[in-house]
């Protein structure tokens, strides 16, 4: 079984159909890209799977479980993590604790226990300062854990985003344009963190990206998405070959 | 919540330091001054439960004058009609203006920015008329006038005037509930506030019910102010709740809020004894010319914001940050480059 079922999901914005009867699936451990040309539709199925959209038709199923009936914040929990297009970090927090946040998902205890500094609240805070240090690290961010989550540069941002999902240790990892904006060497070094994190952590990658070298070089699989609908899907260098998707891309890079 | 400007030595000191004087201001000033300061503690509190709201949620209320009063006429209806002792009216207080407070916040989750701040103003609105209806006070009125807590014997010796005692109580009341706030947004729930008002969309990503947030931020302020309401009472020794007094008071809250730096603990304690004293020092300048002195309050106030629009605290953080920065460029010349810069394509 496939740990994601995207099946015959459809979705409107008044008139537009930003998905339609869309079917598509990812097996666990692996990267597969979802590309498509501008308005495609590719990050409002990713605002379906993380319930800030629900769509009027379909059912989406996470390692057998239906998504669709969850409450948004039961969608971490349940093992979905993910980076927004455009950044969404919380620049009010340190980088450190924007991480810590991000694992908010795994930990318990209320206002009150907070309020009264309870047992138990001082080290599970010392836990989460180690853990999210160590992730951190691994993103090579770790000499910016004291400083706020903003005016940092751009690609900076993007890589404390993914930290920020990884710490609700999740089993499927969403990112949504992860290069864009990125330097020629950062979109290197970006592909070669996404397969580390991949097999480190035993994540499955969703990855929506216009990057094309990048989608070629790291991904398993390429669904291709155009009106909302699933175009094509293969291996990267068989779907660039595919007339279909060409013409889908017409005028744009490929 | 940045990262640590002085040292937890440096802190415990300047805490100790504060409290210190605080404890020692009703030895020297007499019961006039003793009353001020004490007003300055229950704005202090009612001020730090609003900043939870506002200022860490970023939830808008121009109406906790209401949960005030809430806190004020529950604490006075039982010390006067039911015998209890000030103290132990305080938890029932505590858990009933959570209640309230949870209550409102509910419907207040449909709501944002504007459309909040006009609902609660409504509360505010309300709340009187509430009182006209439920409460028979002294002589038909809707006041009421609890006796007193008087210092006990084995107070003699530090609080020989009641008023000294009631400030001492109320000076306890408002250490308990900063070091509360101050632990409260130290963790978990506190990175959740400020998460729910950067982003809610991420915050919800990253599995925090914003709901529960929100509800639970505006039920904590309620408690908060209901709290301050009781204080009020121990001190002034009155339950009141005109429309003028009740729309007033929310103000004034959201007033010291902003005057003391939103989103940090200390500000609106500051800011409140800020308020307190502008309002007292603006009384004095002209005494013959009544309606004199609340504009040039208002003039302060204003003036105030203008040189530090990040508040009291705000401000002292960021002048404190930037002189941190320029004495490390003075030791290491070259500040190390971050090796991207930024390329803006397709966003
Ligand atoms: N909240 C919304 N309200 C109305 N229309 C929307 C909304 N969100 C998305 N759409 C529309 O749905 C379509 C798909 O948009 P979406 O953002 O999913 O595209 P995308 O594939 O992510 O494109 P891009 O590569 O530019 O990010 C577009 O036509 C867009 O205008
Ligand atoms: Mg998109």
């Amino acid at each position: 079984m496939a740990l994601l079922e995207v099946d015959g999901v459809g979705l409107e914005f008044g008139g537009i159909r930003a998905l339609d009867d869309l079917e598509f699936t990812v097996e666990a451990g692996e990267i597969c890209a979802l590309i498509g040309p501008n308005g495609a539709g590719k990050t409002t199925l990713f605002n379906c799977v993380s319930r800030v959209y629900t769509p009027q038709r379909g059912s989406i199923r996470f390692d057998g479980r239906e998504l669709l009936t969850l409450p948004p914040h039961r969608v971490a929990r349940a093992g979905v993590g993910r980076t927004f297009q455009n950044l969404a970090l919380f620049p009010a927090l340190t980088v450190l604790q924007n991480v810590m946040v991000g694992a908010y998902s795994r930990g318990r205890g209320g206002a009150w226990s907070d309020a009264l500094r309870l047992p138990g609240v001082a080290r599970r805070e010392r836990r989460l300062a180690r853990e999210g240090s160590e992730l951190l690290e691994r993103l090579s961010l770790d000499h910016l854990g004291d400083q706020p989550a903003s005016d940092l540069p751009y690609g900076t941002l993007k890589r404390i985003e993914i930290a920020r999902a990884l710490a609700s240790q999740p089993r499927l990892l969403l990112l949504d344009e992860p290069a864009a904006g990125l330097t020629h060497s950062e979109v290197e070094e970006l592909g070669g963190t996404i397969r580390q994190i991949r097999d480190d952590f035993e994540l499955t990658v969703l990855l929506v990206e216009h990057h094309m070298p990048l989608v070629m070089s790291i991904s398993d699989r390429v669904v291709v998405l155009d009106l909302g609908r699933k175009l094509a899907e293969g291996t990267a260098d068989a779907v660039s070959q595919d007339p279909q998707v060409i013409a889908a891309y017409l005028g744009a890079e490929l | 919540m940045r990262g640590r400007a002085l040292g937890i030595g440096t802190r415990a000191g300047a805490a100790l330091l504060t409290v210190g004087v605080l404890a020692w201001l009703p030895q020297y000033y007499g019961a006039t001054d003793t009353a001020l300061f004490a007003k300055a503690i229950y704005i202090a509190i009612a001020a730090l439960g609003l900043n939870l709201l506002t200022g860490y949620n970023g939830q808008v209320s121009i109406g906790h004058g209401a949960f005030f009063g809430f806190g004020a006429y529950a604490t006075a209806i039982l010390m006067n009609d039911h015998g209890w002792d000030f103290l132990a009216t305080l938890p029932v207080v505590a858990v009933a203006s959570f209640v309230v407070g949870a209550a409102v916040g509910f419907p207040a989750l449909r709501v944002k920015g504007l459309y909040l701040a006009l609902i609660t103003l409504g509360l505010a609105a309300l709340f009187p008329d509430l009182v006209t209806k439920y409460v028979h006070g002294t002589g038909g009125t809707t006041l009421v006038q609890p006796p007193l807590p008087t210092s006990p014997g084995w107070a003699q010796g530090f609080a020989p005037n009641d008023d000294q005692w009631r400030y001492y109580l109320a000076l306890t009341i408002g250490i308990v509930m900063f070091i509360l706030a101050w632990n409260l947004v130290r963790g978990r729930f506190g990175r959740a506030l400020l998460a729910v008002r950067d982003h809610d969309a991420a915050a919800s990503t990253i599995g925090i019910d914003l709901a529960r947030i929100k509800v639970g931020s505006f039920a904590i302020s309620a408690l908060y102010a209901g709290i301050a309401g009781s204080v009020g009472v121990m001190v002034t020794g009155l339950a009141n709740a005109g429309r003028v007094e009740t729309f007033q008071l929310s103000i004034n809250f959201l007033v010291a809020v902003v005057i003391g730096g939103t989103a940090t603990v200390l500000g609106p304690v500051v800011g409140a004894w800020t308020f307190v004293f502008l309002e007292r020092a603006t009384q004095d300048l002209f005494p013959d010319q009544a309606l004199l002195s609340p504009a040039i309050f208002g003039v302060a106030l204003i003036l105030l914001l203008f040189a530090l629009p990040d508040g009291i605290v705000g401000g002292a953080r960021r002048t404190g940050r930037f002189a941190r920065r320029k004495l490390q460029a003075r030791r290491a010349p070259r500040a190390p480059d971050f090796p991207s810069p930024i390329r803006e394509d397709r966003q």
